[in-house]
């Protein structure tokens, strides 16, 4: 995807993104990961995209309205009823293989990420001894996905910076990030040199 | 060792579990993408102590501190499988396919002590199929030779794993005469 294919890309302050890359030949595929409940709404051509969730549903909308939930329609955060106007329903052993004349083309949606140089990002476990390591579909969508992007805060709870020099959390993939949307501003990855140290005003690595 | 499908709540066979729960088997191995919600269905089997290990891919819960207080505890074993990893290895089990290659968790603490082999030029990781004794899961609707229709996300598992299983028991909220719809 070159840089003429992007258009208004605009990380707002709580981590969403703006707008999104639209492609002027095909239909994009969207799978999303770990906070799926916001990536329809966040983005103001949702129509362009097709959201896939990883426990199956192919074509997710936007949250129902009050009292039209269903509990058998959910999304991988597994919150209720994400309504569809066009949809899928893949059992689980297509879900990273759903259909090959509409790859998974550009985006995985991390929560949690630490990622510089090489591009690399960790979102399952901190590695800590008390953790409780949980990967879910993550490392399926690195490995399968053409392109990732991934979403997070910028700073953890606690202020500390998520981009950093050195991953040291165990490893979701190794060089697979192109960019990283954070509230302050948009990372994006320039092999081999990797993450700029300053792309925008507001970041910068002690953040 | 035993399969429950599910995904969260949806497609889960909580009324079979619980019905597990009541029979008191233990020291088994439960395989599932999750590790249950609140006090019911796995997270009350584990809870129970009936599970010796998990085989899952995502065991945090944020309505269930069953599994991570034992987990801690080294009361409970857990093996770590991404979410697709997890799905092809019960369908390889189930189509009589031994093992296969995935270039998932290539390069992460998830592929150390396994083989890798280069395919077209790319790391590829080792991972063998799984079978089960049983297969507990939940369907829309049965027939009386045994065919299922699944509903929405609540499909997930639940085919592949009745596959995989040598015994299979489902629970189905109707069962018709026919072939269901």
């Amino acid at each position: 995807m070159s840089d003429d294919q992007t258009r208004g890309l605009e990380p707002r302050t709580d981590g969403r993104i703006g707008r999104l890359p639209t492609s002027p030949t095909a239909p994009m595929s969207i799978s999303v990961s770990a906070s799926p409940n916001w990536s329809p709404g966040s983005c103001p051509k949702a129509g362009t995209f097709t959201y896939h969730t990883e426990n199956g549903l192919l074509g997710m909308g936007p949250a129902p309205q009050p009292g039209a939930e269903d509990p058998e329609l959910i999304n991988a955060g597994k919150k209720q009823g994400h309504s569809a106007t066009w949809r899928q329903l893949l059992p689980s052993c297509r879900q990273f293989r759903h259909d090959p004349r509409r790859p998974l083309s550009m985006c995985a949606c991390l929560a949690q990420c630490r990622s510089r140089k090489p591009a690399t990002c960790a979102n399952w476990s901190t590695g800590a001894p008390d953790a409780i390591p949980a990967v879910g579909g993550a490392m399926d969508l690195v490995a399968g996905v053409k392109t990732i992007f991934v979403i997070t805060q910028h700073t953890t709870r606690d202020g500390k910076p998520k981009l950093v020099e050195q991953c040291t959390y165990p490893l979701t993939g190794k060089g697979v990030v192109s960019r990283i949307y954070t509230g302050p501003g948009r990372h994006r990855h320039h092999p081999p040199k990797g993450l700029p140290r300053r792309k925008t005003g507001a970041w910068n690595n002690n953040q | 060792m035993s399969w429950l499908a599910g995904f969260g709540e949806a497609g889960s066979p909580l009324e079979l579990i619980h019905a597990l729960i009541d029979h008191g088997a233990t020291n088994l191995t439960v395989i599932n993408n999750n590790t249950g919600n609140g006090e019911v269905g796995l997270a009350a089997l584990i809870g129970n102590g009936q599970v010796a290990k998990m085989i899952c891919s995502y065991p945090r819960s944020s309505h269930s501190k069953v599994f991570p207080e034992l987990y801690r505890a080294g009361k409970i074993d857990l093996e770590l499988v991404p979410q697709g990893t997890l799905a092809e290895r019960i369908r390889a089990g189930g189509a009589g396919v031994a093992a296969f290659y995935t270039p998932t968790t290539v390069g992460t603490p998830l592929a150390e002590g396994k083989e890798v082999r280069s395919f077209g030029g790319r790391d590829h990781v080792l991972e063998y199929g799984l079978k089960a004794d049983f297969a507990l899961i939940k369907c829309e609707t049965a027939d009386e030779k045994g065919n299922l229709v699944f509903n929405k996300t609540a499909r997930n598992f639940n085919p592949i794993m009745a596959m995989a299983a040598t015994t299979t028991i489902v629970q189905a909220r109707r069962i018709v005469g026919g072939r269901p719809d």
